[in-house]
């Protein structure tokens, strides 16, 4: 009996040190001291009106957006098409295929961030939202490409057959039948890519620049310099953002789940 | 009517102008070609500009091999990675197998814990480690008031700090893999040990570890692969005592502008990292089930 | 129906994938109206015959002809044909009724167009009130009945069922093939039909084929292919079949007499040579069981005795197993007579069965 109850506090503890961090960096951003005392001896909103008074955040931010959303869409194109390529186009040695697509999602950022790097420049592209646009997509098509696959997996191939003898064509066939099947897959794939590419660092050193630095690249040119609470108000904004996210694709995933329960049941 | 069936004027062999797979295939088409173009092509370009800059030959890898700091950071990563996945190993297995046992809110707060670090920007999280393990941090300050330490202790940068950082950054990819592992253990098995004469402990070592090994190194594989190539928890926590590959591969390029340098290390660093991403598809049999989870 | 269905020739059709061959090369003509059905032990290649019908397998070579013209490098959804699958495969994110007016849709049909054939297709299959249900909430046999109207609503040619019945109870599957039968009298359209289940196939089809190993062994009328069937095959996988091999084989009178092992013989009709490398085979329902001496003196039989092994009651008739020899056993199918007395276990009997019961078909051809 002592040996589960140690063992389960242990447990505890362990996930205590994962949230650690955000039980410092939230509380810190409201801090009213200048220094990054902790706990704070007193409160305030001061921090997050200095954010708010340097126009570098806001033109960061939107960097990012600008950068994130169409990476999502870039993703869910080719993401899509790869997953149903792989998965019903009755490929020979598909496994070795996927991993291959999941690849970029495994490699140390750097190697891509530095074979990049070059061919933006002769592109013409370096220091644009495009490169960006393109380096981060190429890590997010693999995360489409799993979501995705698992929806078209999830379900029997002879729906699309059924809708062709039917009379629909391939257009029709995917609009009509393999769309309202996959697009939650596609949706929850569509937000981890833009998740990844509003958190990426390596590749927005590497291809953006002053004009078009991101939201992580800001934070981290900040970072050498001073260790305020202002990042600290920065942090807590992009954690909220992270977890409405988070909380969006949960409720995505519990429906998907019912709705496949019910076709079962 | 029972003449042979069979009795078709002979079949010369023809290929149909159409066919639902080959629809698909040309699916892939697209996303091959970006792939191509802007995955497999820029690595091949990091590949061959090893051996060419600032000249043909193997001038880069020797002096990575001459023994001096490249060599040296090189080495560091993999014991750093292998620590990591050590540590990382240690901590998760225990979390891992309470939860395999949660159930209902519980459990939801547990993987809540698990899954809500993994979605956070890692920046964000090594600034946070910077602000406990800074000279008026945290940790010195507890440190101090419980009257262990009499003076702050400068854990920034240093070793410490980034195995600290990277534990906590690489343990849900290990929780994740041996809680599906576990999770799919049948608990009968140590029931039926256990009325055979096991005692709860040699049960758990003789029945449960051997069946959750697949979990351990499917674990152990990914998190060694993506420990490699960390830049920002050890480029803010470990400064230049603790370098890693990928912190050595950025300044070489982005600083010190020795491309040729940058892309022969990067080049070895594809090389470990790609046989252990070939090591952890033979250990697993796929790219993506384990981490369905975390997605 | 003959003038509306379309006939369908398969010509040479052949499917090779780079190790295995899935079909050989098969030939065979499907007249209109007509209700075929494809049979066989799994694997045997019926499936992939239906996909190469329906234009998702292309055949690697031969021709596949509907009304004469060759649809091969028509993709399916050009070829006007209906199918239903094995799962049905019906749409879970639309309604019963959007289900059934999916291909009417396609077909840029008017609205009120739409609505009355998908009413009446509605009516046929009596699930009427029942348009506005999600798929999921149907039990199996309405299921099954929405595949079945979604499939022929649009009046196509040719209606290709891939074991259709094979995911209901057999209550139920006896019911649908009463409907089935009966759906194809009120449509127009030639039916190809498969199934691994013969008493199935037996109970709708005009014509039957039997596959094997990726090649029609035989097909024909089902009742042709029950009294002559064209080997061992065909008369095992076609209802039940006692089989015994023949070990020696010699002339008697107009007859031959053969010789079965165990001591055993039988006569049967014919000559020598088409006793040789063959074997017999006689229908369990034609055996009679009686007391011991209880066929002396009948003519052209052949009278065997023996000791009952089991009697099994099933509905409708009684099953009896009876040993001829230490090894040799015989099946009959007697039909159940009410308070009929009958044997037991151990009991003394006579077989007999009529010497043109009595078939002689080689193993393969």
């Amino acid at each position: 009996m002592w040996g589960r109850a140690l063992l389960a506090g242990l447990a505890g503890l362990i996930l205590l040190y994962l949230i650690l961090p955000m039980l410092v960096v939230v509380p810190l951003s409201f801090s009213g001291q200048s220094y990054l005392s902790f706990p704070p001896q007193s409160w305030s909103l001061k921090w997050y009106g200095t954010m708010a008074d340097n126009p570098l955040w806001l033109e960061a931010t939107i960097n990012s957006l600008l950068i994130g959303i169409p990476t999502a869409l870039i993703s869910v194109a080719f993401g899509t098409l790869a997953a149903l390529g792989i998965v019903r186009g009755n490929i020979p040695r598909a496994g070795l295929i996927s991993a291959a697509m999941v690849a970029p999602m495994m490699m140390p950022h750097v190697i891509l961030a530095i074979g990049l790097y070059p061919v933006m420049l002769e592109l013409g592209l370096l220091r644009t939202h495009v490169a960006a646009i393109i380096g981060h997509s190429v890590i997010g098509i693999p995360l489409v490409f799993i979501t995705v696959s698992a929806a078209v997996t999830g379900y029997n191939g002879a729906l699309e057959l059924a809708a062709m003898t039917m009379g629909a064509n391939p257009w029709q066939t995917f609009w009509k039948v393999t769309f309202p099947m996959i697009r939650v897959g596609m949706l929850i794939g569509g937000i981890l890519a833009f998740a990844t590419s509003f958190d990426e660092l390596m590749l927005s050193l590497f291809l953006t620049g002053a004009a078009t630095r991101t939201l992580p690249r800001l934070i981290w040119e900040q970072l050498a310099d001073y260790l305020t609470p202002t990042i600290a108000a920065v942090a807590t904004l992009v954690f909220v953002f992270t977890l409405v996210l988070l909380a969006i694709v949960s409720l995505l995933q519990i429906r998907r789940g019912r709705a496949m329960a019910g076709q079962h049941g | 009517m029972l003449k042979g069936a069979n009795t078709g004027t002979p079949a010369t062999m023809r290929k149909a102008s159409w066919s639902v797979a080959r629809l698909y295939r040309w699916m892939l088409l697209a996303p091959a070609l970006f792939l191509a173009a802007f995955f497999v092509f820029p690595i091949i370009r990091v590949v061959l500009r090893s051996f060419s800059d600032p000249a043909w030959g193997v001038q880069n890898y020797e002096r990575i091999m001459a023994g001096g700091p490249y060599l040296q950071v090189l080495l560091a990563t993999i014991q750093t990675a292998a620590t990591v996945t050590a540590l990382c190993l240690l901590l998760a297995y225990p979390v891992a197998y309470v939860m395999s046992r949660l159930t209902g809110s519980l459990l939801q707060i547990a993987a809540a814990c698990v899954i809500i670090p993994l979605w956070t920007s890692a920046v964000i999280r090594s600034y946070a480690w910077m602000v406990v393990f800074q000279r008026k941090g945290i940790l010195n300050e507890a440190l101090i008031g419980a009257g262990v330490l009499d003076d702050a202790i400068r854990f920034l940068p240093g070793s410490f700090a980034v195995h600290v950082g990277m534990v906590h950054i690489m343990l849900p990819f290990m929780i994740l893999p041996l809680l599906a592992n576990m999770r799919a253990i049948d608990r009968s098995l140590l029931r039926a040990a256990e009325i055979m004469g096991a005692n709860p402990l040699v049960a758990f070592a003789k029945v449960y570890f051997p069946l959750s090994m697949p979990g351990v190194s499917a674990g152990v594989a990914l998190v060694f692969m993506m420990s490699l190539g960390f830049f920002i928890t050890p480029a803010l926590l470990g400064g230049p005592q603790h370098l890693m590959a990928a912190v050595l591969i950025e300044q070489q390029a982005n600083v010190i502008l020795d491309w040729g340098l940058a892309s022969s290390l990067a080049t070895v660093l594809l090389v470990v990292t790609g046989a252990m991403y070939v090591l952890y598809m033979r250990l697993t049999g796929n790219a993506t089930g384990n981490l369905k989870g975390a997605l | 129906m003959a003038e509306h269905g379309s006939g369908l020739v398969l010509d040479g059709v052949t499917k090779r994938y780079s190790s295995v061959t899935a079909l050989q090369p098969i030939s065979i003509e499907i007249k209109p109206g007509e209700f075929f059905s494809l049979i066989g032990p799994s694997g045997s290649g019926k499936s992939t015959l239906l996909g190469a019908i329906a234009g998702f397998i292309p055949p690697s070579a031969g021709r596949i002809l509907i009304d004469g013209r060759d649809i091969v490098d028509i993709p399916p959804y050009r070829r006007n044909i209906g199918m239903v699958f094995q799962n049905y495969a019906l749409f879970p994110h639309l309604t019963v009724f959007e289900n059934v007016a999916f291909a009417l849709r396609l077909r840029k049909l008017s609205k009120a167009e739409v609505t009355e054939k998908t009413q009446r297709m509605l009516d046929v299959i009596r699930l009427s009130g029942m348009g506005e249900r999600r798929i999921s909430e149907l039990s199996g046999g309405q299921q099954q009945r929405v595949a079945l109207a979604r499939a022929a609503v649009y009046d196509p040619r040719i209606l290709l069922m891939d074991e259709p019945l094979g995911a209901l109870d057999k209550n139920l599957r006896e019911e649908m093939q009463y409907e089935i039968k009966a759906f194809h009298n009120k449509i127009a359209a030639t039916i190809i039909y498969v199934t691994h289940d013969q008493e199935e196939a037996a109970a709708m089809s005009d014509r039957i084929a039997i596959m094997k190993d990726g090649e029609i062994v035989q097909h024909g009328k089902p009742r042709e292919l029950y009294e002559h069937p064209r080997n061992i095959f065909v008369a095992s996988f076609l209802g039940d079949a006692n089989i015994f091999k023949i070990h020696d084989a010699k002339p008697d009178a107009r007859h031959i007499k053969l010789d079965i092992g165990e001591g055993l013989s039988l006569s049967a009709p014919g000559d020598v040579a088409s006793a040789s490398r063959h074997y017999v085979c006689v229908r369990p329902e034609s055996i009679a069981v009686g007391a011991p001496g209880a066929f002396n003196g009948s003519a052209g039989q052949n009278v065997l005795p023996g000791i009952i092994a089991d009697v099994v009651y099933t509905a409708g008739t009684i099953r009896c197993r009876v040993k001829l020899g230490p090894e040799a056993v015989v099946t009959a199918r007697l039909p159940f007579q009410r308070n009929a007395a009958f044997f037991a276990t151990g009991d003394q009997v006579d077989v007999r069965w009529a010497l043109t019961d009595t078939l002689l078909i080689p193993e393969e051809t």
